[in-house]
């Protein structure tokens, strides 16, 4: 019983900690212009996020090690520091902007001026990386995040028709007044917000907090099978609406509070609310992964001890990292760069920084010497390779798109 | 002696770890203040780039108009908390103003001079709608939002025209 309540929590947690501010916005930006038809895009970036953070979950089951710490082992020192700064820079990048969607959260709720709101979230970030037990953070910010399960009830109640609804998505039908670039350039970022780097991350390094053995592999493998691809299904479930409430008004997402009228006009003020605690919880989750990764991977890569199971003493550089991180992230946003433009451009740079990120993984978890019998099998190595190629094409188009498009316009 | 040199090596670690996090985060800080400090030189587009640029604005103060027309309807639903209402209407007025000020602040070619003056001319005007918009909403005068409704509409009619006069 207890085993079948941790795989539903898990499965749960998965679910409401995949959306993050780079998936609110990209979606409802996506599904204002172009509804569904990208609908592809985020399938494959969810299906690859799948792919690879079950090698690196594996990983971590196996090894008892995190992802980082194999890669400079078994690639070297250089590959390792480029995998490292690549990915970092992303990850930071992603943290200033999850730190900025909780800010323009609170701001939604409470009127004043997100600039005033960054510092206190930093206060708030950094307490419960100091303070919270792993699994209480990720539990109950993961099970709150399920509150933008709203965006589906919001979808079904908007009355769609849903035969042209999914026509749409299959048919992957561009509208006409969109240039081919322009849905590129949505097609990557899309994939971009999927497959983020940190996910990966934090999931293996998470892993070894939990203290997963090749016992848990089964309960890992059914947490990412099953709960990312939901996790998915809300992404979608963003753009639907959007698409339907802000389309037909020729609305361009570009605020946080654009976001949420698709759930005011289908549910009124009790949708919204949940709309908000869902915002709320869902950024806030994000940062404190993305805060983590940040001390992960550069702990790791240096051989510090790191992790949250450890005491703070144990660990200083990694928790001195975390509060240098927080510091120079609310510092960051308190230049009043816009948080939305920063997530726009983590996610086209998350695209960047892909094949660096997934390119390791794949060679380590093809490593017997890690993995004994739990090495990648054929069809993870498929599936493994299909990616790495999709990566380094939407990291190649990454940035001639982002100039050619003007980030979409 | 060799705990001791363990403790170096690992407080050296320590070191270089979070040595390297702070250059990038230097690195980053300064990157932002550097694209931050980008836009205060004047701007004098070709022809092209200007009629470029008035579609690109005027879509985008069109798509603040109509996310306040959205805004009120719903407001008059009693679907929106007070607020959420308020953030709204301001984001949507301050993206309009800086949308129609980075315009207005571009030098256009003279055979642009007639345009630049209608396409500027409409998009002060909805940034001037917007903010009578949001002092009602700020003041719940809703007394003026049926009337503040139609001039919305009305607004967006004259950024589709004007849309329509910018050669494209």
């Amino acid at each position: 019983m207890s085993k079948l309540f941790a795989l539903a929590l898990g499965v749960l947690t998965a679910i409401g900690g995949f959306v993050d501010i780079g998936d609110l916005v990209t979606n409802a930006q996506v599904g204002a212009r172009f509804g569904l038809s990208l609908a592809w895009a985020t399938l494959l970036g969810v299906l690859g996020i799948c792919v690879f953070s079950e090698m690196s979950g594996r990983i971590a089951a196996v090894s008892g090690r995190a992802t980082f710490d194999l890669v400079r082992e078994r690639l070297g020192p250089r590959v390792g520091f480029l995998n490292l700064t690549s990915s970092m820079l992303v990850t930071f990048l992603t943290f200033i902007a999850e730190i900025g969607g909780v800010a323009l959260s609170v701001e939604l709720i409470v009127s004043v001026n997100y600039l005033l709101i960054v510092p206190w979230v930093g206060v708030a970030i950094w307490l419960i990386l100091w303070k919270a037990k792993f699994s209480v953070m990720e539990n109950v910010l993961g099970l709150l995040g399920l509150a933008l399960v709203v965006f589906g009830v919001a979808l079904w109640q908007l009355g769609p028709d849903w035969g042209a609804l999914i026509h749409q998505g299959v048919t992957a039908h561009k509208p006409g007044d969109e240039h081919l670039s322009t849905y590129a350039y949505y097609a990557v970022a899309l994939f971009g917000a999927a497959m983020t780097p940190y996910e990966v991350f934090f999931f293996s390094s998470g892993g070894v907090e939990d203290g997963w053995t090749a016992k848990d592999i089964l309960t890992m493998r059914v947490n990412v099978l099953v709960g990312f691809p939901l996790g998915g299904l809300l992404s979608l479930a963003i753009a639907g609406s959007a698409w339907l409430v802000l389309g037909p008004l020729n609305i361009s997402v570009d605020t946080l509070g654009q976001v949420g009228l698709p759930v005011a006009a289908a549910l009124g003020k009790i949708g919204l609310s949940v709309a908000l605690l869902g915002f709320v919880a869902a950024t806030l989750g994000a940062a404190c992964e993305t805060g983590l990764s940040v001390g992960y991977s550069i702990t790791q890569y240096f051989g510090s001890q790191w992790g949250k199971y450890v005491k703070p003493r144990e660990a200083v550089a990694f928790h001195a990292i975390l509060l240098l991180s927080v510091l120079t992230g609310v510092a960051f946003l308190l230049t009043t760069v816009d948080p939305i433009a920063v997530t726009e451009m983590s996610v086209v740079f998350s695209a960047v920084a892909l094949p660096l990120t997934y390119f390791p993984i794949l060679v380590v978890a093809n490593d017997s010497d890690y993995m004994g019998e739990r090495v990648n099998g054929r069809i993870a190595n498929v599936l493994g390779s299909v990616f790495l190629v999709l990566v380094v094409v939407a990291a190649t188009a990454a940035i001639p798109l982002l100039i050619y498009t003007r980030m979409g316009q | 002696m060799s705990s001791n040199s363990g403790t170096a090596a690992s407080w050296s670690r320590t070191l270089v770890a979070v040595g390297v996090a702070g250059c990038l985060a230097a690195i980053l800080t300064l990157g932002v203040v550097y694209v931050r400090s980008w836009g205060d030189a004047p701007q004098t587009p070709s022809h092209d780039a200007w009629v470029d640029q008035a579609h690109t604005s005027l879509d985008e103060v069109s798509s603040d108009v109509a996310t306040v027309q959205l805004l009120l309807r719903l407001v008059d639903d009693g679907d929106v908390m007070s607020h959420y209402q308020r953030v709204v209407v301001l984001d949507s007025e301050t993206a309009a103003g800086k949308v129609a000020d980075h315009l207005s602040g571009e030098q256009p070619s003279q055979a642009d001079g007639t345009t630049y003056a209608d396409v500027t001319g409409v998009l002060s005007d909805a940034g001037d709608l917007l903010s009578s918009v949001r002092l009602a909403v700020i003041r719940q005068d809703t007394s003026q939002y049926q009337a503040l409704e139609r001039a919305l509409t009305k607004m967006q009619d004259r950024l589709s025209k004007a849309e329509g006069e910018v050669p494209s």
